[in-house]
């Protein structure tokens, strides 16, 4: 039926993402590239290691193998050991837990309270959109890293705290991803036909407004979720994040870094790591966004 | 609005006024200063008839559309509903009335939600007022049919499955089934091609007449709007400038502009582009001309048009043209202020919400 009237075509090509030809769409949406795929695999393996691994027994990131200290990857310890004979492989996996839970606190927080200001910013419009405007603003303008870093030299190292924080500053780039899509939806159609309806408010940013603004925001997410690593790897190099000998991916990288020269794997394997998993994320996130963020 | 005053005119249509606007005015404002998008518009619907709006691009039309929904409200103006005045009413007691006024929009995919099914699309209206009264799979079903979509085969469909004139009789099937008292279609048939422009020119001018709607049909296209209007008021740069049954104002326009745009609809023999008009571009409505904003480009225009704004006079009965030169006589001492009181003492007869 919709074959014999051309103006489906023509009005699917000017509304863009609303209508796209069904059959166009297909072979990407079934077939995903094998980047993508070889993206998906890192990260499932990734957590999933830090996941499991730490249920086997004699997983002990923190026990020492006095008799090889810095003995290079091989059969016994598969990246080698580090300075304390610790195993760099069961260590880099822990490291993965401190990386994540920061991250996974990160984008709660991001999420949350960035779409909550996203949403009210773009939906009133007016004074309310100014007052977030400046706020988000005043937020961007803090030397995030050095707030951290003071924060955790007086409250002591803590995931939590340090999630938090990071969130804390993702909130703003959220907050302007999420209004600009509220901004543009409010002028489509359908969210007028809502309004003329008589439809509550609460009742069109639920059913009409969110269910559109996120899957662009979980698609931003994965670029803060790389902010978040990269940022709390940073900490724990300069000494702010966990505190040695708890593993994580910056603390590590840092105690091998003065055996670079003799034993590189020490920093080199949560270093590799540490840049998959982010390459990884930010790859998969590029993807989502260049189909448009449908979810 | 005292009906002590008698009509003086005999108001030529008997159908009741559902809506009337009144110095209706939409003023943006812009970087560059004040947009005069609708300047000081009167408008009447009446039951069981279309009332066209008809002008060029940038004219206004979607801006009076807008302003009759208070989406956003106008500048300045009133607009009642069966005698209430929608600017009066607190935002619950109006998103309650909403349901009366409904619109159908030009591009219809997008005013749909692309998520959405039909069947819930159609119910929007319902779940947007819930009554346990009312069976909304019954009701679904009826304003599905009666738009000749049938339910078992497009209920489960979503917008991206439809075609534009299916898209856009869902619209319709949704605006119905808020049981609206005003339906504005606003170049409703504009996106579709002709076949589908058909379907849903017929369905809007029965569903007018079956269910005593009231209806605004905004359009640019005056073959469409010959085909399926009572009246047509011509609107440019914000202003109306002439009125009247469609029939009369199409056979003999009384004011420049709805010549010119009379002489811009193309027709077989007859060489297109000669409008008549001076070769200005349309004039900017953040500087709209003294006196008469046609004047720019009217080939009659004289010194009294850059001096005075023209009032609405009478022309012929229900007939009123805002120009200094009209292309008829105007009838002598006669002008729009008497054709208004006569409709507004017919205006008290009838408020009061009609049952459902």
């Amino acid at each position: 039926m919709s074959v014999a009237e051309p103006a489906t075509t023509a009005t699917s090509a000017t509304t863009g993402p609303t209508a796209p030809p069904a059959a166009a769409r297909r072979p990407t949406a079934r077939r995903p590239a094998p980047g993508v795929l070889a993206a998906g695999a890192w990260l499932a393996l990734v957590a999933l290691a830090a996941l499991l691994l730490p249920l086997l027994p004699g997983f002990d990131p923190l026990h020492g193998d006095f008799a090889h200290p810095s003995a290079a990857p091989g059969p016994g310890h598969w990246l080698g050991t580090d300075a304390a004979g610790r195993d760099v492989l069961q260590r880099t996996v822990a490291g993965a837990r401190a990386s994540f839970a920061v991250a996974g606190l990160t984008i709660a927080v991001g999420l949350l309270g960035g779409g909550a200001l996203g949403l009210a910013a773009g939906w009133f419009r007016g004074p309310v959109d100014k007052a977030i405007g400046f706020a988000t603003d005043l937020l961007m303008s803090v030397p995030s890293l050095i707030l951290v870093m003071i924060t955790v030299a007086l409250r002591g190292p803590s995931l939590t705290v340090i999630g938090s924080l990071i969130g804390l500053f993702t909130v703003p780039h959220f907050t302007r991803v999420v209004r600009a899509v509220v901004l543009s939806l409010s002028e489509r159609g359908f969210v007028q036909a809502a309004r003329m309806i008589g439809t509550a408010p609460l009742r069109i940013l639920r059913r009409e407004v969110v269910p559109h603004v996120a899957p662009v925001a979980l698609t931003f997410a994965f670029t803060a979720t790389t902010v978040a690593i990269v940022a709390e790897g940073s900490l724990s190099f300069l000494g702010f994040g966990l505190r040695p000998p708890e593993p994580s991916w910056g603390g590590i990288i840092a105690e091998g870094r003065t055996t670079l020269g003799s034993a590189p794997w020490i920093s080199l394997a949560p270093a590799a790591v540490l840049c998959l998993t982010v390459l990884a994320l930010n790859y998969l996130g590029e993807q989502l966004r260049s189909k448009g963020g449908r979810g | 609005m005292t009906p002590a005053k008698p009509p003086v005119v005999p108001t030529p249509e008997p159908c009741p006024v559902v809506l009337r606007a009144t110095g209706l005015s939409v003023v943006h404002r812009t970087r560059s200063g004040p947009l005069h998008a609708v300047s000081e518009v009167d408008l009447t619907l009446r039951e069981r008839r279309t009332l066209a709006l008809v002008g060029e691009s940038g004219s206004g039309k979607s801006s009076i559309a807008k302003a009759l929904l208070r989406l956003p409200p106008p500048t300045a103006g009133t607009v009642t509903v069966d005698g209430t005045d929608l600017a009066a009413l607190s935002p619950r007691a109006l998103r309650a009335l909403r349901p009366r006024l409904q619109m159908v929009f030009q591009d219809p995919v997008s005013s749909l939600n692309p998520r959405r099914t039909v069947r819930d699309l159609v119910a929007e209206a319902l779940d947007a007022h819930p009554d346990p009264a009312v069976d909304r799979a019954a009701v679904v079903e009826r304003q599905l049919e009666a738009v000749g979509l049938p339910l078992a085969l497009f209920g489960d469909r979503r917008p991206a499955q439809l075609s534009g004139g299916q898209a856009q009789r869902v619209a319709i099937a949704r605006a119905l089934a808020a049981e609206p008292r005003v339906l504005i279609a606003d170049e409703a048939v504009s996106a579709l091609d002709v076949s589908a422009q058909a379907t849903v020119l017929n369905l809007l001018r029965r569903l007018t007449e079956e269910r005593g709607l009231a209806s605004l049909f905004i359009s640019h296209d005056l073959g469409v709007v010959r085909a399926v209007s009572d009246d047509v008021a011509v609107l440019q740069l914000g202003r109306l400038c002439e009125q009247g049954p469609t029939e009369e104002v199409l056979a003999a326009p009384a004011h420049p502009y709805t010549a010119a745009l009379l002489a811009a609809v193309p027709e077989p023999g007859r060489p297109l582009g000669d409008t008549g008009l001076l070769p200005a571009d349309p004039p900017s409505p953040l500087d709209p001309p003294s006196g008469c904003r046609f004047r720019t480009r009217c080939p009659f225009a004289d010194e009294r048009c850059a001096r005075e704004v023209p009032e609405l006079r009478e022309v012929a009965p229900g007939r009123t043209v805002a120009c200094h030169r009209p292309l008829l006589p105007v009838a002598a001492a006669q002008d729009s202020a008497v054709a208004q009181d006569g409709a507004a003492a017919q205006d008290s007869k009838v408020s009061g919400r009609p049952s459902r």
